[in-house]
């Protein structure tokens, strides 16, 4: 039975939804939600952007699942409000609310955010402030929840360390059960929070800079992966069921933050992936399957995988993201669902000398192949990822990118006709140094740079069948300079909320404006701080988090990139002691 | 369609069912052509926040011999929190809808409501305004919605569907407004029944066996 403070609440909020924008956004109620109105801890897990980016987020949902169905304390979702809702919220004076129950944020133990991208950490802000709690972490009391950031982004806490109380770092099914458990043990905030400080994956920043090391959830591999996640309503960008195959990716490309952050490879097994994949298909009614992974191709399973999910539902839409560029992959795509017309490859660099700088160890005539390969399996829609801004980039990197989506048409002509209907979609992003990478002491590419080689590509590559696109330069500026940020980062993330910025991944709210204003108030400069370079002996203001992997290697990584030599991917090819493995946690392949 | 489940659009309503029957165990027919589509319809688009006791599902399911109480049944279970089924029958000869009836729920009393759909009854058109993608323009309620009555505190109004068009149920809540000597509040409304009427045959069609 609600109280009347919660009735009250809740005709507010219904007074509210009929004149915002897509209300479904806040009324929770989907199926597989879990609604716990008598646990005595509550969890509000927060995606800082809109519930359509939130929704399909996994991480979240197999949090969601872990809290709800493993532990006693409940679990409730909340996602940023869209800024028409916020704007009404704030002017009716109603506070953050959680999506099961209406129940505010504010009075939940725990506000939990998942940071998976920089340009949401305005959007932390906005919840923080729209659910009532006191901005700064300092300022909190004892009413207050804990607010506890975790997620690939929390790597570099800095930006947001003074408004965070803690920062989950690594994967968080290892540890949130005990962190339910000292939610549980004491009422009380302060003794909490010392107890918090005590686990090792558990960075406090008001404990001061200590070491904080990356949980790795050990047993991934033989864990059972979530069989009911939250069906979103029509408006989510993913809805679909998903397995997680494999977690963790040893290819080792030098630019990526998730190749480092989650080693070593753990793969589940076959029998699991396909049980769960079913269930959830039963489940949530969905009638396509995604097995995700950073690289589904190298799952050891995956053959027998989609074999035997087909064998079980022939007609199922069977997808398989992020895929190793050669003709293997190009097959199991087209094997695992045969009305798929668009695939999409990642060479990442159109030339030879940048993939091994880079690391990515495919050839140009890997490429050719997998692209014959896509066009001869029927598909009309090839969509290439290249990035520029690269270290050591010249303009023959940039001219490859041309080359190569011309190169793609002539294969797709060759298979659909002169005028045949396909489309050769070249999609280019910019280089953005993350830390905890071999890349992490790299500026970014001057914006004026970047700005002359799009503007070469789009005169360089047009014609029939060949679309291009490129990603806004503004954006990725704001996303390297927060990225690499430190404590003082945090002082202009505060002026530019303060001054209107929220949702800066969204084109139509992106304020180039604000954030150099901001970023001039600290006495900064945005284009600096996203160009920086640092030297192998500067200190980086996350060397306090510990990824597991070995400052040594990513130095050395970085020295073979100067070198533009590959290095190896120790499953296959030998161990290059990067440090991630201890003990018992190492590589586990379902087919080795 | 109760509680918050009518902040769903129709659009997403239409998704929810399908997901629905799809966890039920069902497949729906989709259509031929080069993109496919599920035959299933929802009569009349309801508007976002309109709440609901009367919607009619039309859905193709693969499959002979289906049980209409099974199908209830297992409906029911799968449908989420608001999405309440409450029959299931094969389906008939083909009917278009011709109105529905509305309850619209205003904190204000009886007899300012009574006064107010009274002077609505007298008036002999009554205009507001209507803003959608093509524009602004005035649409006179009253010729769809002759005959608002209070019955248990409440309003209730039958909107037909004419050949030139119809009338929100939010439209005639602000042309009572209009009528009304005070504010009436913000008003709560739900749908109480769709109506139909069998499908006339077409002139010179013949019948198939």
């Amino acid at each position: 039975m609600p109280s009347v403070e919660q009735h009250d609440l809740q005709a507010r909020i219904e007074d509210l939804l009929g004149s915002v924008e897509k209300p479904s956004r806040y009324i929770g109620g989907e199926t597989n939600e879990t609604v716990k109105p008598d646990a005595a801890v509550r969890i509000a897990l927060a995606y800082p952007d809109a519930y359509e980016v939130g929704i399909s987020n996994q991480a979240l949902q197999i949090l969601y699942g872990l809290v709800n169905d493993r532990t006693p304390a409940a679990a409730e979702r909340v996602y940023c409000p869209w800024p028409d809702m916020a704007d009404a919220m704030r002017r009716t004076g109603v506070p953050l609310f959680t999506l099961e129950t209406w129940r505010p944020v504010a009075d939940c133990d725990l506000l939990g955010i998942t940071l998976q991208a920089e340009l949401t950490y305005s959007n932390v802000l906005e919840l923080i402030d729209l659910a009532g709690i006191p901005l700064h972490a300092a300022e909190r009391g004892p009413g207050d929840p804990i607010v506890l950031a975790g997620g690939p982004s929390a790597s570099n806490p800095m930006p947001l360390a003074r408004f965070v109380d803690a920062f989950f770092m690594g994967e968080a099914e290892e540890g949130m059960d005990r962190i339910v458990a000292i939610l549980e043990a004491t009422p009380d905030r302060a003794e909490r929070l010392r107890r918090l400080a005590e686990l090792p994956y558990l960075y406090l920043p008001a404990a001061g800079d200590l070491p904080v090391e990356r949980a790795i959830f050990r047993d991934f591999a033989i864990d059972t992966a979530p069989t009911s996640p939250v069906v979103p309503y029509a408006s989510a960008i993913f809805s679909r069921a998903s397995v997680e195959v494999m977690r963790g990716c040893t290819r080792g490309c030098r630019f990526c933050h998730a190749g480092t952050w989650y080693r070593p490879v753990r793969e589940r097994s076959v029998e699991d992936v396909v049980r769960v994949g079913l269930e959830q298909l039963g489940c949530t009614g969905y009638d396509e399957l995604s097995l995700t992974s950073l690289a589904t191709s190298d799952y050891t399973g995956v053959e027998r995988a989609i074999r035997e999910i087909k064998a079980a539902k022939p007609d199922l839409h069977l997808s398989l993201p992020s895929n190793r560029v050669d003709t293997g992959p190009v097959a199991l795509s087209a094997a695992a669902n045969g009305r798929q017309r668009s695939i999409t490859l990642a060479p990442e660099a159109a030339t030879q000398r940048m993939r091994d700088i880079i690391c990515k160890t495919i050839t140009d005539e890997m490429i050719e192949r997998a692209i014959d390969a896509a066009f001869a399996a029927g598909y009309t829609s090839l969509k290439m990822y290249f990035m520029i801004g690269l270290p050591l980039e010249t303009f023959e990197e940039v001219q490859g990118i041309a080359d190569l989506g011309y190169r793609a048409r002539e294969i797709g002509r060759r298979h659909h006709g002169e005028g045949g209907r396909f489309t050769v979609h070249v999609s280019v992003s910019n280089f953005v140094p993350k830390p905890h990478t071999p890349f992490q002491w790299d500026g970014m590419a001057p914006p004026d740079q970047l700005r002359v080689k799009q503007d070469y590509l789009r005169r360089a590559l047009r014609g029939r069948q060949l679309k291009l696109s490129l990603h806004d330069v503004r954006t990725s500026l704001l996303e390297a300079a927060i990225g690499r940020g430190d404590a003082i980062t945090g002082d202009v993330l505060e002026a530019a909320w303060r001054a209107g910025a929220r949702f800066d991944a969204w084109t139509e709210h992106h304020r180039e404006d604000v954030w150099r204003a901001a970023f001039g108030a600290a006495g900064r400069d945005l284009e600096v701080e996203a160009t920086r370079e640092r030297g192998p002996l500067d200190p980086l203001p996350w060397d306090h988090v510990r990824s597991g992997v070995s400052k040594e290697f990513l130095l050395d990584e970085w020295y073979q990139s100067r070198a533009e030599r590959p290095t190896g991917d120790c499953r296959w090819d030998g161990c290059t002691d990067c440090g991630a493995c201890v003990g018992p946690v190492r590589n586990r392949l379902v087919e080795a | 369609m109760r509680d918050r489940a009518r902040f769903l659009s129709h659009l997403e309503m239409v998704d929810v069912l399908l997901a629905a029957l799809r966890r039920a165990g069902y497949a729906v027919t989709l259509s031929q052509g080069m993109r496919p589509k599920p035959v299933i319809s929802l009569a009349l688009a309801r508007g976002v926040g309109v709440a609901s006791e009367d919607e009619h599902l039309a859905v193709d399911l693969v499959g002979d011999d289906l049980d209409p109480a099974q199908v209830l049944e297992r409906l029911a279970a799968t449908c989420p929190r608001g999405v309440v089924p409450l029959s299931c029958a094969p389906a008939g000869p083909k009917a278009d809808v011709t109105g529905a009836s509305y309850r619209l729920a205003f904190p204000a009393g009886a007899a300012e409501l009574e006064g107010a759909c009274a002077a609505y009854r007298a008036a002999p058109a009554l205009e507001v305004e209507r803003s959608g993608p093509k524009g602004r323009r005035q649409i006179d309620v009253r010729r769809f919605a002759p005959d608002p009555t209070v019955e248990d505190g409440a309003v209730h109004v039958r909107i037909a569907i004419l050949e030139d068009g119809s009338a929100k149920p939010d439209e005639v809540a602000r042309a009572l407004q209009q009528c009304a000597d005070a504010d009436l509040g913000r008003v709560a409304i739900t749908r109480l029944q769709v109506h139909t009427a069998p499908r006339p045959a077409r002139v010179g069609a013949t019948e198939t066996p």
